[in-house]
Protein backbone atom coordinates (compact mmCIF):
# COMPACT_ATOMS: atom_id res chain seq x y z
CA UNK A 1 0.00 0.00 0.00
CA UNK A 2 2.91 2.37 1.01
CA UNK A 3 5.08 1.27 -1.43
CA UNK A 4 2.86 2.98 -3.96
CA UNK A 5 4.73 6.29 -2.81
CA UNK A 6 6.21 6.01 -6.04
CA UNK A 7 9.24 9.24 -6.12
CA UNK A 8 11.73 9.64 -8.89
CA UNK A 9 14.02 12.51 -10.74
CA UNK A 10 12.51 15.18 -12.33
CA UNK A 11 13.39 16.43 -15.78
CA UNK A 12 15.22 19.29 -15.86
CA UNK A 13 13.84 22.80 -15.12
CA UNK A 14 12.62 24.37 -18.38
CA UNK A 15 13.06 27.81 -16.90
CA UNK A 16 14.39 29.71 -14.20
CA UNK A 17 12.30 29.62 -11.56
CA UNK A 18 10.86 33.46 -10.58
CA UNK A 19 12.39 34.62 -7.21
CA UNK A 20 15.74 32.31 -7.52
CA UNK A 21 18.77 34.43 -7.93
CA UNK A 22 21.63 33.83 -10.37
CA UNK A 23 23.76 32.22 -7.49
CA UNK A 24 21.06 29.82 -6.03
CA UNK A 25 20.24 28.43 -9.27
CA UNK A 26 23.93 28.09 -10.59
CA UNK A 27 24.14 25.91 -6.97
CA UNK A 28 20.99 24.27 -7.66
CA UNK A 29 22.54 22.60 -10.95
CA UNK A 30 25.81 21.95 -8.70
CA UNK A 31 28.00 24.64 -9.28
CA UNK A 32 29.97 24.33 -5.60
CA UNK A 33 31.98 27.81 -6.07
CA UNK A 34 28.24 29.27 -6.40
CA UNK A 35 27.71 27.65 -3.05
CA UNK A 36 30.63 28.15 -1.28
CA UNK A 37 29.47 32.08 -2.23
CA UNK A 38 25.61 31.05 -0.68
CA UNK A 39 27.85 29.61 2.51
CA UNK A 40 30.39 32.58 3.04
CA UNK A 41 27.60 34.88 2.86
CA UNK A 42 24.61 33.19 5.01
CA UNK A 43 27.09 31.12 7.39
CA UNK A 44 27.36 33.75 10.23
CA UNK A 45 23.57 34.04 10.58
CA UNK A 46 23.53 30.21 10.60
CA UNK A 47 26.37 30.06 13.28
CA UNK A 48 24.75 32.71 15.50
CA UNK A 49 21.61 30.53 15.43
CA UNK A 50 23.01 27.31 16.62
CA UNK A 51 25.65 28.46 19.16
CA UNK A 52 23.26 30.58 20.46
CA UNK A 53 20.42 27.19 21.31
CA UNK A 54 24.01 24.99 21.81
CA UNK A 55 25.88 27.18 24.08
CA UNK A 56 28.47 25.07 22.70
CA UNK A 57 30.83 26.36 20.56
CA UNK A 58 32.59 23.03 18.53
CA UNK A 59 29.31 21.41 18.55
CA UNK A 60 27.49 24.74 16.89
CA UNK A 61 30.08 24.03 14.32
CA UNK A 62 29.39 20.64 13.66
CA UNK A 63 25.52 21.44 13.35
CA UNK A 64 26.53 24.57 10.98
CA UNK A 65 28.29 21.89 8.85
CA UNK A 66 24.90 19.64 8.91
CA UNK A 67 23.07 22.15 7.68
CA UNK A 68 24.99 23.66 5.01
CA UNK A 69 25.34 19.66 3.56
CA UNK A 70 21.59 18.96 3.78
CA UNK A 71 20.82 22.79 2.37
CA UNK A 72 23.17 21.44 -0.62
CA UNK A 73 21.73 18.23 -1.24
CA UNK A 74 18.22 19.54 -1.06
CA UNK A 75 18.46 22.79 -2.34
CA UNK A 76 17.38 21.53 -6.10
CA UNK A 77 13.65 21.17 -4.63
CA UNK A 78 13.90 24.44 -3.24
CA UNK A 79 11.59 26.80 -5.22
CA UNK A 80 12.24 30.22 -4.62
CA UNK A 81 8.82 31.08 -2.98
CA UNK A 82 10.55 32.76 0.01
CA UNK A 83 14.26 34.12 0.24
CA UNK A 84 16.87 31.76 0.07
CA UNK A 85 18.15 33.12 3.71
CA UNK A 86 14.87 32.14 5.26
CA UNK A 87 14.60 29.46 3.90
CA UNK A 88 17.99 28.22 5.18
CA UNK A 89 17.46 30.04 8.48
CA UNK A 90 14.46 27.82 8.46
CA UNK A 91 16.36 24.61 8.17
CA UNK A 92 19.08 25.69 10.55
CA UNK A 93 16.64 26.27 13.61
CA UNK A 94 15.07 22.58 12.78
CA UNK A 95 18.65 20.69 12.16
CA UNK A 96 19.32 22.68 15.76
CA UNK A 97 15.74 21.73 17.10
CA UNK A 98 15.68 17.69 15.67
CA UNK A 99 19.63 17.60 17.64
CA UNK A 100 17.96 19.74 20.68
CA UNK A 101 15.17 17.27 20.62
CA UNK A 102 17.20 14.23 20.67
CA UNK A 103 20.21 15.27 23.11
CA UNK A 104 18.09 17.54 25.27
CA UNK A 105 17.99 14.74 28.56
CA UNK A 106 21.76 14.13 28.08
CA UNK A 107 22.78 17.79 27.52
CA UNK A 108 20.41 18.92 30.16
CA UNK A 109 22.93 17.46 32.79
CA UNK A 110 25.80 19.36 31.15
CA UNK A 111 25.76 23.19 32.75
CA UNK A 112 28.86 23.76 31.86
CA UNK A 113 29.37 26.33 28.74
CA UNK A 114 32.98 25.31 27.91
CA UNK A 115 33.75 28.60 25.73
CA UNK A 116 32.55 31.80 25.65
CA UNK A 117 35.16 33.51 23.74
CA UNK A 118 32.77 32.46 20.88
CA UNK A 119 30.82 36.06 21.21
CA UNK A 120 33.27 38.07 21.21
CA UNK A 121 33.50 37.59 17.29
CA UNK A 122 29.84 38.49 17.44
CA UNK A 123 29.65 41.89 15.11
CA UNK A 124 27.67 43.60 17.87
CA UNK A 125 25.66 47.19 17.34
CA UNK A 126 25.25 47.74 20.58
CA UNK A 127 27.63 48.55 23.44
CA UNK A 128 30.39 45.57 22.58
CA UNK A 129 31.14 44.63 26.50
CA UNK A 130 27.49 44.87 27.75
CA UNK A 131 26.38 42.28 24.82
CA UNK A 132 28.87 39.88 25.70
CA UNK A 133 27.95 40.33 28.93
CA UNK A 134 24.29 38.99 27.75
CA UNK A 135 25.50 36.50 25.23
CA UNK A 136 27.67 34.81 28.36
CA UNK A 137 24.31 35.18 30.26
CA UNK A 138 21.77 33.80 27.72
CA UNK A 139 24.90 30.80 27.16
CA UNK A 140 24.14 30.06 30.49
CA UNK A 141 20.60 29.82 30.77
CA UNK A 142 18.69 26.31 31.33
CA UNK A 143 19.03 24.98 28.25
CA UNK A 144 14.97 25.18 27.37
CA UNK A 145 14.76 28.49 28.66
CA UNK A 146 17.55 29.59 26.26
CA UNK A 147 15.98 27.78 23.19
CA UNK A 148 12.89 29.75 23.52
CA UNK A 149 15.02 32.94 24.89
CA UNK A 150 16.60 32.55 21.38
CA UNK A 151 13.98 32.06 19.41
CA UNK A 152 11.28 34.67 20.73
CA UNK A 153 13.16 37.64 21.65
CA UNK A 154 16.11 36.70 19.04
CA UNK A 155 14.73 34.95 16.00
CA UNK A 156 11.11 36.46 16.05
CA UNK A 157 9.25 33.11 16.31
CA UNK A 158 5.39 33.27 18.16
CA UNK A 159 4.88 31.07 20.64
CA UNK A 160 2.48 29.02 19.43
CA UNK A 161 5.22 28.00 16.50
CA UNK A 162 8.01 27.46 18.88
CA UNK A 163 5.32 25.73 21.07
CA UNK A 164 4.30 23.32 18.13
CA UNK A 165 8.12 22.93 16.90
CA UNK A 166 9.15 21.80 21.05
CA UNK A 167 6.21 20.01 21.13
CA UNK A 168 4.99 21.83 24.52
CA UNK A 169 1.96 23.64 25.14
CA UNK A 170 1.95 27.85 24.20
CA UNK A 171 1.94 28.53 27.81
CA UNK A 172 5.12 26.71 28.77
CA UNK A 173 6.94 28.31 25.93
CA UNK A 174 5.32 31.84 27.78
CA UNK A 175 6.32 30.37 30.82
CA UNK A 176 9.97 29.46 30.40
CA UNK A 177 10.60 32.72 28.31
CA UNK A 178 9.51 34.78 31.72
CA UNK A 179 11.98 32.31 33.29
CA UNK A 180 14.66 32.83 30.66
CA UNK A 181 13.94 36.65 31.11
CA UNK A 182 13.98 36.92 34.70
CA UNK A 183 17.12 34.71 35.09
CA UNK A 184 18.88 37.49 32.55
CA UNK A 185 17.58 40.59 34.30
CA UNK A 186 19.05 38.91 37.80
CA UNK A 187 22.18 38.94 36.04
CA UNK A 188 22.90 41.80 34.49
CA UNK A 189 21.41 44.02 37.37
CA UNK A 190 23.78 42.54 40.10
CA UNK B 1 -6.10 44.06 38.10
CA UNK B 2 -4.18 44.42 41.21
CA UNK B 3 -0.82 44.85 41.26
CA UNK B 4 0.69 41.08 41.90
CA UNK B 5 -1.13 40.58 38.62
CA UNK B 6 0.37 43.35 36.60
CA UNK B 7 3.54 42.67 38.18
CA UNK B 8 2.88 39.09 36.58
CA UNK B 9 1.52 40.47 33.47
CA UNK B 10 4.49 42.95 32.52
CA UNK B 11 6.25 40.30 29.70
CA UNK B 12 2.83 39.97 28.20
CA UNK B 13 2.71 44.02 28.28
CA UNK B 14 6.31 44.25 26.79
CA UNK B 15 5.18 41.45 24.21
CA UNK B 16 2.20 43.17 23.32
CA UNK B 17 -0.17 40.59 23.82
CA UNK B 18 -2.69 41.87 26.16
CA UNK B 19 -5.98 43.45 24.72
CA UNK B 20 -6.64 47.60 24.05
CA UNK B 21 -7.73 47.66 28.04
CA UNK B 22 -5.48 45.19 29.61
CA UNK B 23 -2.64 47.63 27.85
CA UNK B 24 -4.13 50.77 28.87
CA UNK B 25 -4.49 49.71 32.32
CA UNK B 26 -1.28 48.44 32.78
CA UNK B 27 0.19 51.84 31.07
CA UNK B 28 -1.96 53.34 33.95
CA UNK B 29 -0.59 51.77 36.88
CA UNK B 30 3.20 52.05 35.49
CA UNK B 31 2.66 55.83 35.88
CA UNK B 32 2.31 55.50 39.37
CA UNK B 33 3.61 52.18 41.31
CA UNK B 34 7.48 52.71 41.08
CA UNK B 35 8.44 49.02 42.01
CA UNK B 36 6.51 47.77 38.75
CA UNK B 37 7.90 51.00 36.90
CA UNK B 38 11.21 49.63 37.66
CA UNK B 39 10.80 46.03 36.77
CA UNK B 40 9.42 47.26 33.28
CA UNK B 41 12.71 49.83 32.95
CA UNK B 42 14.57 46.37 33.40
CA UNK B 43 12.53 44.73 31.51
CA UNK B 44 13.14 47.25 28.50
CA UNK B 45 16.65 47.38 28.90
CA UNK B 46 17.00 43.64 28.48
CA UNK B 47 15.09 43.39 25.14
CA UNK B 48 16.76 46.96 24.01
CA UNK B 49 20.26 45.26 24.50
CA UNK B 50 18.57 41.69 22.92
CA UNK B 51 17.72 43.26 20.03
CA UNK B 52 21.19 45.36 19.52
CA UNK B 53 23.03 41.27 19.86
CA UNK B 54 24.45 40.64 16.46
CA UNK B 55 22.77 38.94 13.33
CA UNK B 56 26.09 37.30 12.44
CA UNK B 57 28.63 35.15 14.74
CA UNK B 58 31.65 34.08 12.27
CA UNK B 59 32.49 30.12 13.26
CA UNK B 60 35.90 29.30 12.67
CA UNK B 61 37.80 30.19 9.37
CA UNK B 62 38.27 26.35 8.57
CA UNK B 63 35.24 25.33 8.61
CA UNK B 64 34.35 25.45 5.21
CA UNK B 65 37.26 23.33 4.71
CA UNK B 66 34.80 20.32 6.53
CA UNK B 67 32.05 21.07 4.85
CA UNK B 68 33.29 21.34 1.20
CA UNK B 69 34.47 17.42 0.97
CA UNK B 70 31.38 16.26 2.70
CA UNK B 71 29.10 18.03 -0.78
CA UNK B 72 27.51 14.60 -2.47
CA UNK B 73 25.48 14.04 -4.58
CA UNK B 74 22.29 16.58 -4.67
CA UNK B 75 18.88 15.03 -3.78
CA UNK B 76 16.76 14.89 -6.82
CA UNK B 77 13.13 17.08 -6.86
CA UNK B 78 10.57 14.84 -5.19
CA UNK B 79 7.46 15.04 -7.51
CA UNK B 80 4.01 13.57 -6.36
CA UNK B 81 2.60 10.75 -8.58
CA UNK B 82 -1.19 10.51 -9.58
CA UNK B 83 -1.26 7.18 -7.51
CA UNK B 84 -3.67 6.03 -5.21
CA UNK B 85 -2.08 7.56 -2.46
CA UNK B 86 -3.02 11.09 -3.96
CA UNK B 87 -6.05 10.17 -5.08
CA UNK B 88 -7.30 13.63 -3.19
CA UNK B 89 -5.75 15.53 -5.36
CA UNK B 90 -4.42 17.85 -2.77
CA UNK B 91 -1.21 18.60 -4.43
CA UNK B 92 -3.19 20.10 -7.51
CA UNK B 93 -6.55 21.06 -6.76
CA UNK B 94 -5.98 24.51 -7.80
CA UNK B 95 -5.30 23.70 -11.50
CA UNK B 96 -8.29 23.06 -13.75
CA UNK B 97 -8.61 19.32 -14.73
CA UNK B 98 -6.79 19.22 -18.17
CA UNK B 99 -3.77 20.89 -16.84
CA UNK B 100 -3.89 18.74 -13.60
CA UNK B 101 -4.16 15.72 -15.58
CA UNK B 102 -1.51 16.15 -18.38
CA UNK B 103 0.77 17.04 -15.65
CA UNK B 104 -0.02 13.70 -13.74
CA UNK B 105 0.46 11.81 -17.38
CA UNK B 106 3.65 13.89 -17.77
CA UNK B 107 4.71 12.59 -13.85
CA UNK B 108 3.88 8.66 -15.04
CA UNK B 109 5.82 9.29 -18.20
CA UNK B 110 9.12 10.91 -16.42
CA UNK B 111 8.65 8.17 -13.33
CA UNK B 112 8.34 5.08 -15.98
CA UNK B 113 11.56 6.61 -18.43
CA UNK B 114 13.27 7.28 -15.47
CA UNK B 115 12.43 3.97 -13.74
CA UNK B 116 13.20 1.86 -16.65
CA UNK B 117 16.41 3.48 -16.84
CA UNK B 118 16.92 3.01 -13.13
CA UNK B 119 16.33 -0.75 -12.75
CA UNK B 120 18.02 -1.50 -16.61
CA UNK B 121 21.52 0.46 -15.63
CA UNK B 122 24.01 -2.26 -14.55
CA UNK B 123 24.78 -2.07 -10.75
CA UNK B 124 28.47 -2.64 -9.91
CA UNK B 125 28.88 -6.08 -8.01
CA UNK B 126 30.61 -5.37 -5.31
CA UNK B 127 30.35 -2.01 -3.36
CA UNK B 128 33.30 0.43 -2.64
CA UNK B 129 34.19 1.17 1.18
CA UNK B 130 36.34 4.09 2.22
CA UNK B 131 38.34 3.98 5.70
CA UNK B 132 37.03 7.06 7.77
CA UNK B 133 38.42 6.49 10.94
CA UNK B 134 40.41 3.68 12.76
CA UNK B 135 40.33 0.62 10.87
CA UNK B 136 37.70 -1.38 9.65
CA UNK B 137 37.49 -4.66 8.39
CA UNK B 138 36.06 -6.56 5.48
CA UNK B 139 36.26 -10.22 6.25
CA UNK B 140 39.69 -10.43 8.21
CA UNK B 141 41.25 -8.01 5.78
CA UNK B 142 41.58 -4.49 7.75
CA UNK B 143 41.42 -1.40 5.20
CA UNK B 144 44.03 1.08 5.16
CA UNK B 145 42.33 3.15 2.32
CA UNK B 146 39.38 1.45 1.60
CA UNK B 147 38.28 -1.81 0.10
CA UNK B 148 35.58 -3.69 -1.82
CA UNK B 149 32.38 -5.61 -0.36
CA UNK B 150 31.21 -8.12 -2.33
CA UNK B 151 28.10 -10.37 -1.55
CA UNK B 152 28.29 -12.55 1.64
CA UNK B 153 31.31 -10.09 2.79
CA UNK B 154 30.89 -8.88 6.18
CA UNK B 155 31.94 -5.36 7.08
CA UNK B 156 32.57 -4.34 10.47
CA UNK B 157 33.86 -1.53 12.30
CA UNK B 158 35.14 -1.21 15.96
CA UNK B 159 34.61 1.18 18.42
CA UNK B 160 37.29 3.28 17.03
CA UNK B 161 36.36 2.94 13.30
CA UNK B 162 34.12 4.33 10.49
CA UNK B 163 33.33 3.71 7.43
CA UNK B 164 31.81 5.13 4.31
CA UNK B 165 29.52 2.61 1.86
CA UNK B 166 28.78 3.01 -1.64
CA UNK B 167 25.40 1.65 -1.96
CA UNK B 168 26.03 0.42 -5.47
CA UNK B 169 24.81 3.25 -7.50
CA UNK B 170 21.99 4.71 -5.83
CA UNK B 171 23.69 6.17 -2.54
CA UNK B 172 25.70 5.90 0.41
CA UNK B 173 26.04 5.25 4.09
CA UNK B 174 28.04 6.42 6.86
CA UNK B 175 28.71 3.28 9.12
CA UNK B 176 29.79 4.34 12.76
CA UNK B 177 30.90 2.34 15.33
CA UNK B 178 30.73 -1.40 16.04
CA UNK B 179 28.75 -2.05 12.98
CA UNK B 180 28.39 -5.46 11.79
CA UNK B 181 27.30 -6.15 8.25
CA UNK B 182 26.46 -8.09 5.23
CA UNK B 183 26.23 -7.25 2.11
CA UNK B 184 23.20 -9.89 1.31
CA UNK B 185 22.19 -9.60 -2.48
CA UNK B 186 22.87 -6.57 -5.21
CA UNK B 187 21.32 -6.50 -8.26
CA UNK B 188 19.23 -4.11 -10.43
CA UNK B 189 15.79 -4.45 -8.54
CA UNK B 190 17.33 -4.95 -5.30
CA UNK B 191 19.98 -3.82 -3.16
CA UNK B 192 19.96 -5.76 0.40
CA UNK B 193 22.14 -5.76 3.55
CA UNK B 194 22.02 -7.68 6.65
CA UNK B 195 23.13 -5.60 9.63
CA UNK B 196 22.94 -7.13 13.05
CA UNK B 197 24.21 -4.34 14.79
CA UNK B 198 25.64 -0.63 14.98
CA UNK B 199 24.96 2.49 13.23
CA UNK B 200 24.46 3.54 9.55
CA UNK B 201 23.54 6.93 8.05
CA UNK B 202 22.17 6.10 4.57
CA UNK B 203 21.09 8.73 1.85
CA UNK B 204 19.93 6.90 -1.02
CA UNK B 205 18.39 8.18 -4.21
CA UNK B 206 16.02 5.54 -6.58
CA UNK B 207 12.54 3.83 -7.00
CA UNK B 208 11.08 2.76 -3.38
CA UNK B 209 11.55 -0.70 -2.39
CA UNK B 210 15.06 -1.16 -3.58
CA UNK B 211 17.35 -0.67 -1.12
CA UNK B 212 16.65 -2.62 1.94
CA UNK B 213 18.51 -3.04 5.60
CA UNK B 214 17.34 -6.85 7.52
CA UNK B 215 17.99 -6.18 11.17
CA UNK B 216 17.36 -8.85 14.17
CA UNK B 217 13.73 -6.75 14.77
CA UNK B 218 12.45 -5.54 11.38
CA UNK B 219 13.37 -4.85 7.73
CA UNK B 220 13.88 -1.34 6.63
CA UNK B 221 12.62 -0.89 3.23
CA UNK B 222 13.19 2.64 1.73
CA UNK B 223 10.89 4.73 -0.09
CA UNK B 224 13.01 7.52 -1.26
CA UNK B 225 15.20 9.20 1.32
CA UNK B 226 17.73 9.74 4.07
CA UNK B 227 17.41 7.96 7.53
CA UNK B 228 19.69 6.99 10.54
CA UNK B 229 19.69 3.59 11.81
CA UNK B 230 20.52 2.08 15.05
CA UNK B 231 20.84 -1.42 16.14
CA UNK B 232 21.95 -2.54 19.84
CA UNK B 233 23.46 -5.38 20.55
CA UNK B 234 20.20 -7.09 21.49
CA UNK B 235 19.32 -6.59 17.94
CA UNK B 236 16.71 -3.95 18.89
CA UNK B 237 16.93 -1.46 16.48
CA UNK B 238 15.58 2.61 16.31
CA UNK B 239 15.13 4.33 12.81
CA UNK B 240 15.54 8.05 12.32
CA UNK B 241 14.20 9.37 9.05
CA UNK B 242 15.66 12.73 8.02
CA UNK B 243 14.15 13.11 4.45
CA UNK B 244 11.64 11.04 2.22
CA UNK B 245 9.92 7.67 4.23
CA UNK B 246 10.90 4.05 5.38
CA UNK B 247 8.83 1.80 5.79
CA UNK B 248 9.92 -0.87 8.51
CA UNK B 249 8.72 -4.46 8.36
CA UNK B 250 8.18 -8.13 10.38
CA UNK B 251 5.76 -10.86 9.91
CA UNK B 252 3.11 -8.75 7.68
CA UNK B 253 3.32 -5.65 10.62
CA UNK B 254 4.30 -2.69 8.63
CA UNK B 255 5.43 1.16 9.95
CA UNK B 256 5.65 3.67 7.97
CA UNK B 257 8.30 6.23 8.81
CA UNK B 258 8.35 9.60 6.86
CA UNK B 259 10.35 12.73 7.41
CA UNK B 260 10.90 13.46 10.98
CA UNK B 261 9.60 11.04 13.06
CA UNK B 262 11.38 7.78 14.52
CA UNK B 263 10.09 4.47 15.07
CA UNK B 264 12.08 1.73 17.05
CA UNK B 265 11.92 -1.88 16.75
CA UNK B 266 12.48 -4.47 19.37
CA UNK B 267 12.91 -8.64 18.96
CA UNK B 268 10.04 -10.87 18.75
CA UNK B 269 7.41 -7.36 18.42
CA UNK B 270 8.68 -5.94 14.96
CA UNK B 271 8.26 -2.71 14.45
CA UNK B 272 6.52 -0.04 16.97
CA UNK B 273 4.27 2.63 16.63
CA UNK B 274 6.12 5.58 14.84
CA UNK B 275 6.17 9.08 16.41
CA UNK B 276 7.39 12.64 15.91
CA UNK B 277 10.94 14.34 16.82
CA UNK B 278 9.24 16.41 18.86
CA UNK B 279 6.92 14.36 20.43
CA UNK B 280 6.92 13.96 24.65
CA UNK B 281 8.82 12.04 26.96
CA UNK B 282 5.29 10.70 28.43
CA UNK B 283 4.41 9.87 24.86
CA UNK B 284 7.51 7.85 23.75
CA UNK B 285 7.33 6.01 27.48
CA UNK B 286 3.41 5.24 26.55
CA UNK B 287 4.48 3.84 23.52
CA UNK B 288 6.80 1.18 24.30
CA UNK B 289 4.86 0.17 27.00
CA UNK B 290 1.98 0.09 23.82
CA UNK B 291 4.23 -2.06 21.79
CA UNK B 292 6.31 -3.72 23.62
CA UNK B 293 5.06 -4.29 27.60
CA UNK B 294 1.54 -5.30 26.39
CA UNK B 295 0.08 -2.39 28.57
CA UNK B 296 -2.70 -1.31 26.03
CA UNK B 297 -5.56 -0.14 27.81
CA UNK B 298 -3.85 2.15 30.23
CA UNK B 299 -0.92 3.35 27.42
CA UNK B 300 -3.46 3.80 24.75
CA UNK B 301 -5.37 6.20 27.29
CA UNK B 302 -1.69 7.86 28.28
CA UNK B 303 -1.71 8.42 24.67
CA UNK B 304 -4.53 9.81 23.91
CA UNK B 305 -4.46 11.87 26.90
CA UNK B 306 -0.94 13.49 25.62
CA UNK B 307 -1.49 13.54 22.10
CA UNK B 308 -0.86 16.86 20.17
CA UNK B 309 -1.08 17.81 16.65
CA UNK B 310 2.98 16.66 16.07
CA UNK B 311 1.47 12.93 17.39
CA UNK B 312 -0.73 12.85 14.09
CA UNK B 313 1.31 9.71 12.76
CA UNK B 314 1.43 7.92 15.97
CA UNK B 315 -2.77 8.30 15.95
CA UNK B 316 -3.15 7.50 12.59
CA UNK B 317 -1.13 4.20 13.09
CA UNK B 318 -2.44 3.25 16.34
CA UNK B 319 -6.56 3.50 14.70
CA UNK B 320 -4.92 0.45 13.29
CA UNK B 321 -3.23 -1.29 16.01
CA UNK B 322 -5.89 -1.16 18.72
CA UNK B 323 -8.71 -3.38 19.24
CA UNK B 324 -12.33 -1.75 17.84
CA UNK B 325 -13.88 -0.59 20.83
CA UNK B 326 -10.47 1.44 21.22
CA UNK B 327 -10.50 2.64 18.12
CA UNK B 328 -13.35 4.71 18.22
CA UNK B 329 -11.97 6.64 20.93
CA UNK B 330 -8.55 7.19 18.77
CA UNK B 331 -10.56 8.05 15.96
CA UNK B 332 -12.36 11.05 18.20
CA UNK B 333 -8.70 11.90 19.93
CA UNK B 334 -7.37 12.08 15.82
CA UNK B 335 -10.46 13.77 14.97
CA UNK B 336 -10.04 16.57 17.32
CA UNK B 337 -6.59 17.65 16.45
CA UNK B 338 -6.69 16.79 12.27
CA UNK B 339 -10.04 16.73 11.55
CA UNK B 340 -10.50 14.04 8.17
CA UNK B 341 -10.87 15.24 4.74
CA UNK B 342 -14.63 15.31 3.77
CA UNK B 343 -14.64 12.21 2.33
CA UNK B 344 -13.44 10.11 5.12
CA UNK B 345 -15.76 8.70 7.50
CA UNK B 346 -16.16 7.52 11.10
CA UNK B 347 -17.64 4.31 9.94
CA UNK B 348 -15.25 3.82 7.59
CA UNK B 349 -12.29 4.20 9.39
CA UNK B 350 -13.90 2.14 12.35
CA UNK B 351 -14.17 -0.56 9.95
CA UNK B 352 -10.02 0.17 8.56
CA UNK B 353 -11.06 1.25 4.89
CA UNK B 354 -7.62 1.40 3.37
CA UNK B 355 -8.50 4.27 1.16
CA UNK B 356 -10.20 6.73 4.14
CA UNK B 357 -6.76 5.89 5.81
CA UNK B 358 -5.10 6.72 3.39
CA UNK B 359 -6.84 10.15 2.47
CA UNK B 360 -6.67 11.11 5.96
CA UNK B 361 -2.82 10.12 5.94
CA UNK B 362 -2.86 12.52 2.95
CA UNK B 363 -4.18 15.27 4.89
CA UNK B 364 -2.02 15.71 7.80
CA UNK B 365 1.27 14.87 6.01
CA UNK B 366 0.25 17.69 4.04
CA UNK B 367 0.84 20.06 6.95
CA UNK B 368 2.88 18.09 9.05
CA UNK B 369 6.14 19.78 10.41
CA UNK B 370 8.64 18.59 8.70
CA UNK B 371 11.96 19.48 6.86
CA UNK B 372 9.31 19.04 4.08
CA UNK B 373 7.33 22.11 5.31
CA UNK B 374 10.02 24.09 4.02
CA UNK B 375 9.73 23.51 0.34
Amino acid sequence: MLAERLTMNQPPAQKPIIGLTDTVARAQQGDRKAFEHLYREHVGRVYAVCVRILANGPKAEELTQDVFVRAWQMLPSFRGEAAFSSWLHRLAVNVVLVHFRTEKRREARVTAVEDLTIFDRAQNSGSPGENVDLEHAIANLPPQARTIFVLHDIEGYKHQEIAEQLGLAIGTSKAQLHRARKLLMEVLNQ
Amino acid sequence: MNHTEILDRLNDYADHSLSVEEQSEVEKHLQTCEPCSREMQKLDNLLKQTQGLAGAIEPSRELWSRIAPMLGPQEPKLIPLPSAFHRSGRWGFEYNSWVRYSTRIAAALVVAVGGFWLVSRPSPRAWEVARLEGTPTIGDQHLTLGGQLAVGDWLKTDSFSRAQLTIADIGHAEIGPNSRLRLVATRETEHRLEMTQGQMSAWVSAPPRIFIVETPSGTAVDLGCSYDLFVNESGNGTIHVTSGEVSLESDGKESFVPTGAMCETRRGFGPGTPYSDFSSEVMRKALRQFDFEKGSAKSVELILQNAANVDAITLWHLLQRVDEPARESVYDRFATLIPPPKQVTKEGILRLDKNMLEDWLNEFAARSFSLKRLF
